[in-house]
């Protein structure tokens, strides 16, 4: 984008330095929400598929009647840096929401643990937190060990 | 390319993998037991790294193939916004200035540095995540061995590694020894214990060679009563002392170690009992 005129320089620099923070967020969002996707997909395989579907065809969609065909791999690049973030979020919200009391407290007790570990948030079992599946497995595991024989 | 360059060249190409490694290191190391640092000598870290870097190279060649391609593909559908001259990719641009020698032009220069933060920023994002944790969490990635089964694991999963050190400070056949909770045990390169750190310990004497002294005469048929059903070790525990605080004994004055392990539930429970009689 050029304005040619020296306040347009400076604009231009201006718009650019709002749009690279603006950009931080997606980054951000597929940097973390990218590695969670093949675990929550272990773990959590319909819901993951589904929201995945929900996300991200739009998105693909919306990209490609946005700045028209062709550039695939542009609008793919699109579509995971914009969707990762969404999906992850989508599938841990309806995991939370679909789990019982019982099941949010003991995840919420084995979150609480390790975020007093690492001096993290403590969260309730009556908010949805984003590592909700994750902690909800680390809790089946943890119920499940048995340890070293006395 | 001289040599400087050439290692300097090396350094970038692994770079992802060097950091990978750090990441590790400084999140095993927030466990309750600190496990010793991969190094990179080693050759499993060495193995490790390499395939690392050479993945998160890969990725980042699609990434920067599909962000360019994206760009392109905004200007083409808005001439209006232009984002500047589009650049090679960054990976294939590298190789070729490694390999020929010859300068990266500026904006290529940037993209791949930008590439390269991204890629740190990347695998730190996959090391330090849940998902990773959750894959490595039952692996005794570090060579713990016993101190992974019998501390970090239990440790992580709600029971409290109690663990009975027994100094070698002896006088006399009285030893001392220490029991609390193992809140840190730190292991030398080949395994062996280098250290261990209890909190709130309790401080107590055994003894050594305390068997009891037989009478000087005793008929045949009463030696026959008066034998144990279980043989007399000679080694006596006697009463304890709270300390508090917290104790880190080196392995120079260690003389044994046991550990067990309770459910810190059940430890919960009998600091309640003990606060409510207390209390009354």
């Amino acid at each position: 984008m050029t304005w040619g005129t020296a306040f347009g320089e400076l604009a231009e620099l201006f718009l650019a330095a709002v749009i690279a923070l603006v950009a931080l967020w997606p980054l951000h969002g597929a940097i973390i929400g990218m590695w969670r996707l093949p675990m929550l997909f272990r773990l959590r395989p319909i819901t993951t598929s589904l929201v995945s579907l929900v996300v991200c065809v739009p998105t693909f969609l919306a990209s490609v009647f946005t700045f028209g065909a062709g550039h695939l791999s542009g609008h793919l690049f699109m579509t995971i840096i914009l969707g990762a973030w969404p999906t992850a979020f989508g599938v841990n919200w309806w995991a939370w929401h679909s789990a019982t009391l019982d099941l949010r407290s003991n995840a919420a007790k084995v979150r609480n643990e390790l975020s007093r570990r690492i001096g993290d948030r403590v969260v309730q079992p009556t908010k949805a937190w984003a590592s909700f599946v994750f902690d909800v497995e680390r809790a089946r595991r943890r119920n499940e060990y048995e340890p070293p024989p006395i | 390319m001289p040599l400087t360059l050439g290692f300097l060249a090396s350094v970038l190409l692994l770079l992802p993998g060097l950091v990978a490694l750090a990441a590790f290191n400084f999140r095993t190391g927030r466990a309750g037991a600190r496990r010793p640092d991969l190094q990179l000598t080693a050759i499993n870290a060495l193995v490790a790294s390499v395939i690392i870097s050479v993945m998160t190279h890969y990725l980042g060649w699609l990434v920067a193939a599909g962000a360019i391609d994206a760009a392109i593909a905004v200007h083409e559908g808005y001439p209006a916004i232009h984002l500047g001259a589009a650049v090679p990719n960054p990976v294939g641009a590298y190789y070729a200035a490694v390999t020929s020698g010859n300068a990266m032009s500026g904006p290529s220069a940037i993209a791949v540095a930008a590439l390269l933060a991204l890629e740190v920023f990347a695998v730190l994002g996959l090391v330090t995540g849940d998902s990773f944790e959750l894959v490595m969490d039952r692996l005794d990635w570090n060579g713990q061995g016993w101190v992974f089964q019998h501390i970090t694991r239990p440790a992580e999963n709600g029971y409290a590694p109690i663990g009975h050190v027994f100094t070698s400070a002896m006088n006399d056949g009285y030893g001392v020894a220490y029991k609390g909770v193992v809140i840190d045990a730190r292991q030398g390169a080949n395994g062996e214990l280098v250290a261990i750190t209890l909190a709130r310990p309790e401080r107590f004497l055994y003894e050594i060679g305390a068997f009891p002294k037989p009478a000087r005469f005793r008929p045949p048929w009463r030696r026959q009563q008066e034998t144990p059903a279980d043989p007399v070790t000679g080694f006596t525990l006697h009463g304890k002392e709270y300390v508090g605080g917290v104790v880190q004994l080196e392995a120079r004055v260690i003389s044994n170690v046991v550990v067990h392990s309770i459910a810190q539930s059940l430890l919960d429970e009998i600091a309640d009992e003990s606060d409510s009689e207390a209390a009354a």
